[in-house]
């Protein structure tokens, strides 16, 4: 098959399209202005600026290494940290001793004498850096100097510097400080207990939100189908979840005869592990976030691939045809999704300029026309890519071909009974929180509470427990699209999945992430036209697309009658009352 | 009133006699092929559909008497719509009867043929009509004709290592089938001798309570308002 | 008990890479206990072979020893799902065996409950094709309505699924003025629902894209193989017992509704695909609901309670065949009488039993995913099979 054939016609627009938008990008840097004459530095040290200064994300124990630009100064120096000036920053500037290496590097410490004149967790986000030979206490070297031996940024450049973020490193040294001196000498067991205890907490929380996910699942399949999902387990069935997993735990433990006894038993807990490693890194809210790691999102999907690993293992090791089918299906489909779900991340990542899930969020608003998926058409339609993405990776109809109950009895889970089933099913529902959260962060504007901007929700614990529960509102809406769609459509073959995958959404992905890139350069030259394509894509992605489908369910719901008169034609699918005391 | 399927010219339905006298005239086999007409007996006596009969002798000339039912463009009998076998033990025979259909002039023609009890053999017409395949392998499986030609003759519906052909009228079961008996005690005689050894069952109640009340008649046919 | 497994007609040893799966008999969508030995490369078969026998009950056997009256609850078993057909083929047999006549009223009342009947099969029929599919929500949509017929069936006539509704001579129960009413209440509620699972199901874009095009077989090869009823129709043939060899009396009702025999049209991809097969079953649901309003307008013309001409001391001699038009297909029932009480031989040849002999030939290069779909929409059901 030629090439050509093998990209489809999606492909083929995309590329025209990047094209398009490459030229244009050029254009627009031609013809950008110069940037303006800085106020130029009197005296012979014109050249001497700072280049880079790293790392943005200063732990207790770093090193804040300043390059310079020209001239390698050997000898003790100073690092000024100036904010700009305005309400909330402060005008002293912060100086830190430091030492010239003599190689174009200053280095200063971060210590405890720095957070505690700076504070814990605390974000600076315009600094501009300056690095001094002698100490003039504070004030203005340069003037007060005459400009000799002073290094400054150039002008607007600006770094956003993170002082004791929330880290499970910080939380670490914190909780050997607390325990006193002998446990200092420990670090490796402070670390490890407190990885542990981490786990143990995100186990606790997620667990059993994931059992409310499976009720409420059941819930709206069966208000979907004309009869009650589960109503009589708790209060109008809520704890269902419960008695499940109970019943679980207690069923008897079988492993074929002929299975592999090691990697059977390995297998669940792998592809959980995938899983539930991903909740370190998602931003549930302005403080709600395990470790705020700068390559978040590149973490986010190399860690789900153990869930492959953990399903072909599972897959092979039953010593079953129908698992093995089962598994090497779901090995191909996971594998193929992973590459347009990764594309149309970075599509994202691109127009946010960092993989760090805090700041992509920070980057978003609150109203929906600030949010990523309507910053251009390119992510828009990179939203839908990723989604449809996450739903094959999550084995989710219409991809749920890996156990489709009516071919392959229950694909590679069949021989999986009780406790161990219990493991997969849970890594399963809990991939649909991780799947919206994801899609809440990147492209639905994470935990910005409307109206409100993000450094406003730093600030007030109220905001910042509003912004918890707008996450948590957008996540529970997503999985309910996700568990919509599941009960509606029906599930796509093997070649159609990997067609649809290799065919279509690759090459539009990445056709998607190409012209996000060039539509960058061409928003920061001319951001007029950035914010009219902005507006254009959410008025007509967002609010036109909203207007369809609301005029379709209105249609809908006037062309269905009722057998019974009395019937209420829509009912919230969370609380039905059993029919009758028994 | 109905779209019509036409295979070559205009659908013409011909009676079973004018099937068998056309079937008749295009080969040279006389006396081989008769044609018995439809009898009505009297009151509940029964009766008899029209059948053309191929003499027990030329059951040899089977595939060709059929192909030609088939190609024949005025009989076009592109449908085996029923094969049954028929043990007829007291006359030593088991009747073949073949059920023919034209899609294309809607028209039917059974066709009977004897085949000697002991050894009932004829040639397969799966290579005519390819739903032949399973019905021929039925009724080898459960009467034991042996259709000779069929490229695949096992037993469909019985396990294939079944002893004897169950719906022949002497057909006895097996005590058992691979170690699993066919026959278990009756129901009705477990029950009674359950009630024998337990003399509170319902002999013991019938003598003291004053009698059953009489069963409710269900009528039927009786419900119309 | 490993010898079992190798019933196969070709060499059973797998050649290189293939691999022999066991599907059933106990299997979530083999409708039915039918077994097929699947040999696989990877996704693609090479061949399924069906292997059935586990329903067989031997009613033919059964037939034999006892009277014709007294059969009629075995032909619900023939096919449970569309049981009125399979009594009304028996009842149609014995009857033309034996000459009898049968009062109008029967057979209107034979035609309204056939109809209701192949309503809720094709309920069954569609709404499990779809869960084959992986589409789990129509099949309760489908069986909600199935509940109401089974509702007004078991008002009819005391059962819910094996009817034992006619007779020989006529049938069991007349209906009621209330019963009447029904019916047309929820034939006026039902019309409205197969637009809904069309929306739902049939033009799902997902749905069409998996059977556009499955399986396709021809107007030669459908007639050649034996396929009946939906399947024939489907694949372009324009037969439908109830119109072109009319019994009972459809004659006179479908003159009254315009009929038009459905036939496959080739929407989704091409005649005679899998997709053809569910879309003329949805259409045959909207005749039914024609057919049985019709019905019940024309059988307040006939005198109420004469339903049943029983015959007395039935022992005839000779033999006939009877067709009917069951929900998968053309049912033939052949029955010899030798003047005994009863029957000499019973045969019925169903729908089901001709198509599953074309899935070995059809399964070649298909995937297993696509196994499953062609049997759904063949509409197989192991007890036609096997009886």
């Amino acid at each position: 098959m030629s090439a050509r054939a093998a990209i489809g016609p999606c492909g083929r627009v995309g590329l025209v399209i990047v094209g398009v938008l490459v030229a244009l990008a050029i254009a627009a840097a031609v013809t950008a202005p110069a940037a303006s004459a800085a106020e130029e530095p009197p005296g012979p040290v014109r050249e001497a600026w700072v280049r880079d200064v790293s790392p943005t994300k200063l732990e207790r124990g770093d090193r804040l290494v300043v390059e310079l630009e020209a001239g390698a100064p050997r000898g003790p120096a100073y690092v000024i940290l100036r904010r700009p000036p305005g309400p909330a920053a402060a005008a002293a500037p912060l100086v830190l001793r430091a030492q010239a290496l003599g190689d174009g590097r200053v280095v200063a410490d971060i210590d405890a004498s720095v957070e505690a004149r700076v504070g814990r967790d605390v974000r600076w986000p315009v600094v501009a850096v300056e690095v001094a030979l002698i100490d003039t206490g504070h004030g203005d070297v340069w003037a007060a100097t005459g400009g000799q031996r002073v290094w400054r940024g150039a002008p607007g450049d600006t770094y956003e510097l993170d002082f004791f973020p929330r880290t499970v490193r910080g939380l670490t040294g914190d909780v050997a400080a607390a325990l006193g001196p002998r446990a200092a000498r420990h670090p490796a067991a402070v670390t490890l207990a407190v990885m542990i205890g981490v786990a143990l907490l995100i186990l606790l929380l997620v667990a059993p939100a994931t059992g409310l996910l499976v009720v409420w699942e059941r819930k709206i399949a069966g208000r979907m189908q004309s009869r009650f999902g589960p109503n009589r387990v708790g209060p109008a069935g809520w704890l269902q979840w419960l008695a499940d997993a109970l019943k679980l735990i207690r069923k008897e433990d079988l492993i074929p005869l002929d299975a592999d006894p090691l990697l059977f038993r390995l297998a669940p807990y792998l592809a959980w592990a995938g899983i539930f490693a991903t909740f370190v890194v998602l931003p549930l809210s302005e403080f709600a976030i395990v470790a705020d790691l700068n390559i978040g999102v590149l973490y986010l999907t190399s860690v789900t691939t153990f869930t492959v690993i953990g399903i072909v293992m599972g897959g092979w090791a039953s010593n079953s045809k129908w698992s093995l089918l089962g598994g090497m299906r779901s090995a191909a489909q996971i594998i193929s999704y992973e590459l347009p779900a990764s594309i149309a991340l970075l599509s994202v990542v691109v127009a946010a300029g960092t993989l760090s899930p805090q700041a992509i969020v920070r980057a978003q608003g609150g109203l929906p026309q600030d949010w990523f998926v309507f910053r251009s058409p390119f992510t828009f339609v990179a939203f839908f890519i990723y989604f449809i993405s996450a739903l094959a990776e999550g084995n989710r109809t219409p991809f749920d071909l890996p156990e489709a109950e009516s071919e392959l009895v229950a694909g590679f889970t069949t021989e999986y009974s009780g406790f161990r089933w219990s493991i997969f099913s849970l890594a399963e529902w809990t991939n649909i929180y991780v799947m919206s959260a994801i899609v809440a962060t990147v492209f639905l504007g994470g935990w910005n509470v409307p109206f409100v901007t993000a450094e406003a929700v730093a600030a007030s614990a109220v905001w910042r427990a509003a912004s918890l529960g707008v996450m948590l509102a957008k996540v529970a809406l997503l999985s309910f699209v996700v568990i919509w769609i599941r009960w509606s459509l029906p599930r796509f073959r093997v070649d159609q999945m990997m067609s649809l995958c290799w065919k279509w959404l690759l090459p539009t992905g990445l056709a998607m992430f190409m012209a996000s890139t060039a539509w960058t350069w061409v928003d920061a030259a001319a951001p007029r036209l950035g914010v009219a394509v902005r507006w254009a894509t959410f008025m007509l992605g967002g609010v036109g697309l909203f207007a369809v489908f609301v005029r379709r369910v209105v249609r809908t719901f006037r062309a269905t009658p009722l057998l019974h008169a009395g019937a209420r034609q829509f009912t919230l699918p969370l609380f039905e009352r059993r029919l009758e005391k028994r | 009133m109905t779209e019509r399927e036409l295979n070559a010219g205009p659908a013409t339905p011909l009676s079973p006699r004018a099937i068998f006298e056309r079937l008749a005239a295009s080969a040279s086999d006389d006396g081989v092929l008769t044609f018995e007409d439809e009898a009505a007996g009297e009151g509940h006596a029964g009766a008899r559909d029209a059948c053309v009969r191929l003499a027990a002798a030329a059951a040899a000339t089977l595939p060709g008497v059929m192909k030609r039912l088939r190609d024949d463009p005025a009989l076009a009998f592109d449908f085996l719509q029923n094969l049954t076998a028929v043990d007829w033990i007291k006359r030593d025979v088991i009747e073949l009867v073949y059920h023919l259909f034209s899609y294309a002039h809607r028209h039917t023609i059974a066709l009977k043929v004897d085949l000697p009890r002991a050894v009932p053999r004829v040639a397969s017409l799966a290579a005519l009509w390819p739903s032949a395949n399973w019905m021929e392998r039925e009724q080898f499986d459960l009467l034991g004709v042996v259709f000779e030609g069929h490229p695949d003759l096992r037993r469909l519906l019985m396990p294939d290592d079944w002893a004897g052909h169950p719906m022949r009228k002497d057909y006895r079961e097996a005590k058992a089938y691979r170690g699993m008996p066919t026959t278990r005690p009756s129901p009705l005689d477990l029950l009674q001798s359950f009630d024998r050894a337990h003399a509170t069952g319902p002999a013991a109640v019938r003598e003291t309570a004053t009698g059953p009340a009489p069963p409710s008649d269900a009528t039927k046919g009786g419900a119309g308002a | 008990m490993s010898e079992l497994v190798l019933s196969l007609s070709d060499e059973s040893a797998p050649a290189g890479d293939e691999m022999i799966l066991n599907m059933g008999p106990q299997h979530p969508s083999t409708h039915g206990v039918i077994r097929f030995i699947v040999r696989t490369d990877g996704e693609v078969m090479s061949s399924a072979e069906p292997d059935v026998g586990y329903l067989h009950r031997a009613i033919e056997h059964i037939a034999e020893k006892c009277t014709y009256e007294a059969f009629m609850p075995y032909t619900d078993r023939v096919d449970y799902v569309c049981a009125m057909t399979a009594n009304h083929a028996w009842a149609s047999a014995v009857e033309k065996l034996g000459r009898l006549p049968v009062p109008p009223r029967a057979h209107y009342l034979r035609v309204i409950s056939d109809e209701l009947n192949r309503i809720s099969s094709h309920c069954i029929a569609l709404g499990a094709m779809a869960m084959d599919l992986g589409a789990v929500t129509p099949f309760p949509y489908a069986l909600r309505e199935r509940e109401h017929v089974n509702d007004l069936l078991e008002e009819l006539c005391g059962a819910r699924l094996t009817y034992n509704y006619h007779r020989v001579g006529g049938v069991g129960w007349d209906l009621t003025d209330a019963w009447r009413d029904k019916v047309l209440r929820f034939l006026d509620h039902f019309e409205p629902v197969i637009a809904e699972f069309d929306r739902l199901i049939t033009h799902n874009e997902i749905f069409v894209r998996r059977l556009a095009g499955l399986a396709v077989i021809g107007r030669d090869e459908a007639i050649a193989h034996g396929l009946v009823g939906p399947n024939l129709r489907a694949s372009g043939v324009a037969f439908d017992l109830r119109a072109d060899l009319p019994y009972a009396t459809y004659a006179d009702i479908l003159p009254k509704i315009s009929w038009k025999t459905p036939v496959g049209r080739g929407a989704a991809g091409r005649v005679g695909d899998a997709w053809d097969r569910f879309w003329l079953r949805v259409e045959e649901w909207r005749w039914s609901v024609r057919i049985v309003r019709e019905a019940l307008d024309q059988i307040q013309g006939t005198p109420r309670g004469e339903i049943l001409i029983a015959p007395k001391r039935f022992k005839p001699r000779g033999d006939a065949l009877a067709r009917v038009e069951a929900a998968r297909g053309d049912m033939a029932c052949y029955v010899v009488g030798d003047g005994g009480p009863n029957a000499y031989r019973a045969r019925f040849r169903t729908g089901s039993f001709n198509a599953m002999g074309l899935v070995r030939e059809k399964s070649r290069g298909l995937m297993v995913a696509d196994l499953v779909a062609l049997i759904a929409s063949l509409d197989i059901v192991a007890p036609e099979i096997d009886r």
